[in-house]
């Protein structure tokens, strides 16, 4: 491995390892306890990560673009009731869940995208309303019971550290691929440069468009259905409620995005994903009420988002400065250049 | 013949893309609606005690809106006006409950609802922070604050004083002089011109001289001060604020707006009365609806589906994908 | 254009089906029903069991049709349904809102309306309660929790050892002062109370001081053999996490939770893995298949996942809310208050310790049969009936309910 190769390498382990010893030395002084005290946290903490990571991924696929999809809590609470209520009562378990959630999810992120690009009403705007849509299908398909998996037997594949973490690397790999080796990828990248341009180039930003919300609502529905069996329920709720999980991954989106600058996207967003579920762990341990957790969440995340505006502010102004003084210092030389002539 | 028929389609067509168009069909829509309600309930939807009802349901909302009117006009989108009014009323409320004065209670609404979206604003506009990140990252902030703040507790405010305030039509005409302000300000003064230009064309106005970050200043400004008379008009209703108090104002908002015939894209054809047109309409849907018995897991689904019929009708579709927000 | 056009006319369809199964004026009666608001705070099956009873019991027996509302969270909200209500021709309102302010600001505006007003509640409210149009409060006895707890506490703590118990204690906080779940409160009251009188902990706060404590943390017993760990909130991830590395710690055994009992199952399976020892799991319940598989289900020790639980007769408060108010809309509004005041009307849970006795109880409230309070049980308890009915039949009534025994054994 070169240097270059390490200094990024190091620069990626770097962010984990100092939000765990941030929280592990406040733990350990406030609270005389460790941040992560067994096997079962390291376990909670991956199988958190790994469901973080994908709601982060689903996150960026359209928000990389520019669009904020904020009907995608929507579409994970009825892909993953829908397809767990199917499944259970085709007498289906184990794997076969996570099948049903993700087809439900592509299915619902394709029909989302399909609205997106026939009516061209902005995300957001657009979001809001087929999210109240969305809400009522899971209520009302399953009677207001939503998805109840307590002692529904064969769910243990999916509890397993071990597939959680293969999932995860098969969904990363994915998310590599296709960014950086498809011409799915390529015109992604040139679509978030500029959309008109792309467009003029004879790039089809609708079926892209498309494709972005269909991927993303099934990366959704996988995480909530790896979620809902370890709590074994999810219920259905109206009134946008559901957006509350997808927003809260936001800040490992946006992170990950600035962490991948040394490795790459996908690996990217799963040390963010790891960093604040490190921060989260680390409030529980400190034994912070939930809404003083959300508030040091919120104001860490708006302080991320100054720092990632006005990254280069600084080094502009630096250049700028520097630029000046050589500006001025050629000045003088020609100056004195020309007052060296006339005295010739 | 067949000359008139094309004749006829055409201007029919000059008529559904011009702004009377897009101004009549949200007003039209609601007194449809209301006339289909009425006939459905045998008169019964269209009693004074009943239109009345639904004219105190929709001011909260309407103040709300017709400040946020003009970050829409903009071309920006902001949803953190719901959490913004909470706060501000649960914090007004603290106040007024400490020193029992009246108007000290309104000039801490007004101001904190004018700090807290100048605080949103100096974010984007200072500190290079997308504006659509700022609102999704507010919305979170200001509930959670407000949660810490509040505990597991209520702030009440005595209903002597919310009765005393109802009684003397303290919100109608508070909204109004609200309203008439934002009309005067939107319609015939350099900020609503200039918003409204940024909105059609950002990159044009700019270059003609008008400054992004100083109307988008103004435009979060005015929001703030529906924002903080909106948080009056909550205290005075409600008596009470609590954790869950009014957690549906954000999307009520932009549901209300775009109902309202707001452009979502901003610009010329954006209009200051939308906000209370819309919640209007979101009133009488939601009190129509109950009222022939509609389920109420429903009544959600029809005011999304009625949300999106309306976006797409009373919206130009654009020849290429909405771009970027932000 | 065309976009337009057609956009239009699917709004008239959706409407012109809205208005066809809209049933303002559908099933006409020979006589008027009474039109009742229900203003809730549920969603989920809980509820939809709540709106069967009352749609296909309550309804035909009590002559009346229910308007039902979306979750409600806070007074706000209840005023804006009541409103709606009192348009749509309500004559009344049976209220799940709890808190103080919610119940003030309903009470007053039924009494401006005259609509008849009444709280499913464990707190009175003696602002109102002078109110003509207020039928007082029916909900949860805050004694009948703490004694239903203090029994399944009792029996889990009655081999002689030191227990530690983890508490998740959901919206217990202000639950007294009604502004959190007074149920979640009692509940933990209860708990509290109990292995206090066990183990004669001395608490350094007062109950009620460590209950509105919004932050989790340790309680300090004065014995350290004695742990009790409260988790408030209603963030469930956050709860399961915490909970999973207290028990880790090994220091804690019993899992006692206000409610969702059973998210928190998996997270304790793997500790009772990881440390081969057994937690038991008391939670608060209802009648309901999720109640069933807990007492049913074996955890890796080879125990019941659901050691006890308190069941809450949820229909109960129904089945006397809506005779309240059936009583108040035939004239006999004066025969439920108490010398012209509302009356706190308490149901008590039913303390059930295994699967056994749960078998019994999981029968009821399922069809006409048996439900705890059917069209027989309710015709007595209505002053059109029986003009000696007052507010003491219903408190009586009630009593009687708390003996889950005798309810199974009447309805067998």
């Amino acid at each position: 491995m070169n240097a270059k190769k390490l200094k990024n390498v190091l620069y990626t382990i770097a962010f984990p390892l100092a939000v765990y010893a941030v929280m592990e030395l406040l733990c350990f002084c406030v609270r005389d306890r460790h941040v992560l005290s067994s096997m079962l946290d390291v376990q909670t903490i991956i199988r958190d990560t790994g469901s973080s990571a994908m709601i982060a991924f689903g996150l960026s696929l359209n928000l990389s673009s520019g669009r904020y999809d904020l009907s995608l809590g929507a579409q994970r609470l009825a892909g993953t009731i829908i397809g767990g209520v199917l499944a259970l009562q085709l007498g289906l378990s184990g794997i076969w869940f996570l099948v049903f959630a993700l087809l439900f999810g592509l299915l619902f992120g394709f029909l989302t995208g399909l609205a997106f690009v026939i009516t061209r009403v902005p995300p957001m705007v657009l979001g809001v309303g087929i999210g109240l849509v969305w809400e009522c299908f899971p209520y009302k398909i399953s009677q207001g019971k939503g998805l109840n998996l307590f002692g529904v037997t064969g769910m243990e594949v999916i509890n397993n550290t071990s597939f959680t973490i293969a999932v995860v690397i098969i969904v990363a790999a994915f998310i590599y691929i296709l960014s950086n080796m498809t011409k799915f990828g390529y015109q992604m990248k040139a679509i978030q440069g500029s959309q008109l341009i792309s467009q003029n180039s004879g790039i089809n930003i609708f079926r892209h468009a498309v494709i972005c919300y269909t991927l993303a609502g099934g990366l959704v529905c996988l995480a909530g259905m790896i979620d809902t069996v370890f709590t074994t329920q999810l219920t259905s709720s109206l009134g946008l409620a559901s957006s509350g999980p997808i927003n809260k991954n936001m800040f490992p989106m946006m992170l990950g995005g600035f962490i991948g600058i040394w490795t790459n996207q996908s690996i990217g967003v799963i040390v963010a994903s790891l960093c604040v579920n490190l921060l989260s762990y680390g409030l529980i341990t400190l034994e912070l009420s939930e809404a003083n957790s959300s508030v040091v969440n919120s104001v860490l995340f708006v302080l991320f988002l100054v720092f990632l505006a006005n990254r280069y502010v600084l080094k502009n102004k630096r250049m700028e400065q520097e630029r000046i003084a050589l500006a001025k210092k050629r000045r003088r030389e020609l100056a004195e250049m020309t007052a060296g002539a006339c005295i010739w | 013949m067949e000359n008139t028929k094309a004749e006829f389609s055409r201007k029919l067509r000059k008529f559904a893309e011009s702004r009377l168009f897009a101004q009549l069909l949200p007003i039209v829509f609601l007194v449809v609606l209301a006339i289909c309600f009425s006939i459905a309930t045998h008169g019964r939807f269209s009693k004074p005690t009943s239109l009345k009802i639904i004219l105190d349901q929709a001011l909260i909302v309407g103040t709300v809106s017709t400040g946020a009117a003009f970050i829409f006009a903009s071309g920006n989108v902001n949803l953190a006006m719901g959490a913004t009014s909470v706060l501000t009323a649960t914090i007004a409320g603290m106040v007024y409950n400490a020193t029992g004065s009246f108007p000290v209670m309104v000039i801490v609404a007004i101001g904190l609802g004018i700090a807290l979206m100048v605080a949103a604003a100096l974010l984007s506009t200072l500190l290079n922070v997308r504006v659509m990140f700022v609102t999704i990252v507010m919305m979170t902030l200001l509930v959670s604050v407000q949660q810490s703040i509040l505990g597991g507790s209520n702030v009440s405010i005595a209903y002597e004083l919310t009765s005393s305030l109802k009684d003397a039509g303290f919100p109608y005409i508070v909204f109004s002089l609200f309203f008439v302000l934002s009309f005067v300000l939107f319609n015939w003064t350099r900020t609503g011109r200039s918003l409204k230009m940024l909105g059609t064309n950002r990159v044009c106005a700019e270059q003609t001289g008008i400054s992004f970050q100083k109307y988008l200043l103004q435009a979060f400004i005015i929001a703030g001060v529906g924002c903080g008379i909106g948080a009056l008009l909550i205290i005075t209703r409600s008596g009470s604020i609590g954790t869950g108090t009014m957690s549906s104002l954000n999307m009520d908002c932009m549901l209300a707006m775009v109902l309202g015939g707001m452009s979502i894209f901003g610009g010329s054809r954006s209009f200051v009365y939308a906000g209370i047109i819309g919640s209007l309409t979101v009133c009488v849907l939601n009190q129509g609806l109950l009222m022939i018995n509609v389920d109420s897991t429903l009544i959600q689904g029809v005011r999304g589906v009625l949300f999106l019929v309306l976006v797409c009708t009373s919206q130009k579709r654009p020849k290429g994908l909405p771009a970027p927000e932000g | 254009m065309k976009k337009a056009w057609m956009s239009f006319w699917v709004c008239l369809m959706i409407m012109g089906s809205l208005f066809a199964n809209g049933s303002g004026e559908k099933g006409k009666t020979a006589s008027p029903k009474f039109k009742i608001a229900v203003a809730t705070i549920f969603e989920g099956e809980n509820w939809e069991i709540q709106k069967s009873y009352y749609e296909h019991e309550l309804g035909p027996t009590l002559n009346m049709e229910f308007m039902f509302s979306e979750k409600l969270s806070d007074a706000n909200g209840l005023v804006d349904f009541m409103e709606k209500a009192y348009a749509a021709g309500c004559q009344g309102t049976i209220s799940y809102v709890t808190s103080n302010d919610a119940v003030a600001q309903g009470a007053r505006k039924a009494e401006e309306w005259g609509m008849y007003f009444i709280t499913q509640n464990s707190a009175l409210n003696k602002t109102v309660a002078g109110l003509s149009h207020n039928l007082g409060h029916c909900g949860a006895s805050a004694t009948g929790m703490g004694d239903a707890y203090a029994d399944a506490f009792g029996k889990l703590l009655s081999d002689g050892k030191n227990h530690s118990v983890y508490i998740f204690s959901g919206a217990a906080v202000g639950g007294a002062i009604g502004q959190g779940a007074a149920s979640h409160y009692y509940s933990v009251y209860g708990m509290l109370s109990a292995m206090q009188k066990r183990y004669n902990l001395t608490y350094s706060q007062s109950i009620d001081a460590i209950i509105n404590n919004q932050n989790p943390g340790e309680v300090k017993t004065g014995n350290a053999n004695v742990k009790i760990y409260i988790y408030p909130g209603l963030d469930i991830p956050g709860a399961i996490k915490s909970a999973q590395s207290q028990f880790q710690s090994g220091d804690y055994d019993i899992f006692a939770a206000v409610f969702n009992y059973s998210s928190f199952a998996n997270a304790l399976s793997g500790v009772e893995s990881s440390l081969n020892k057994d937690i038991k799991i008391i939670g608060t319940a209802s009648i309901e298949a999720q109640t069933a598989t807990g007492f049913s289900t074996l955890d890796p020790t080879g125990d019941t996942i659901l050691n006890a639980a308190v069941i809450n007769p949820l229909n109960v408060a129904n089945g006397i809310c809506a005779s309240i108010m059936y009583n108040a809309l035939t004239g006999h509004a004066d025969a439920m208050r108490d010398n012209g005041s509302a009356v706190l009307f308490k149901v008590n849970p039913w303390a059930c310790s295994g699967a056994d006795v749960y078998k019994g109880i999981s029968k009821l409230d399922k069809s006409h049969e048996t439900y705890v309070l059917n069209s027989e049980d309710l015709k007595k308890l209505l002053c059109v009936n029986d003009p000696g009915v007052t507010f003491k039949t219903m408190e009586k009534k009630l009593l009687e309910l708390a003996d889950v025994n005798a309810i199974l054994a009447a309805k067998s």
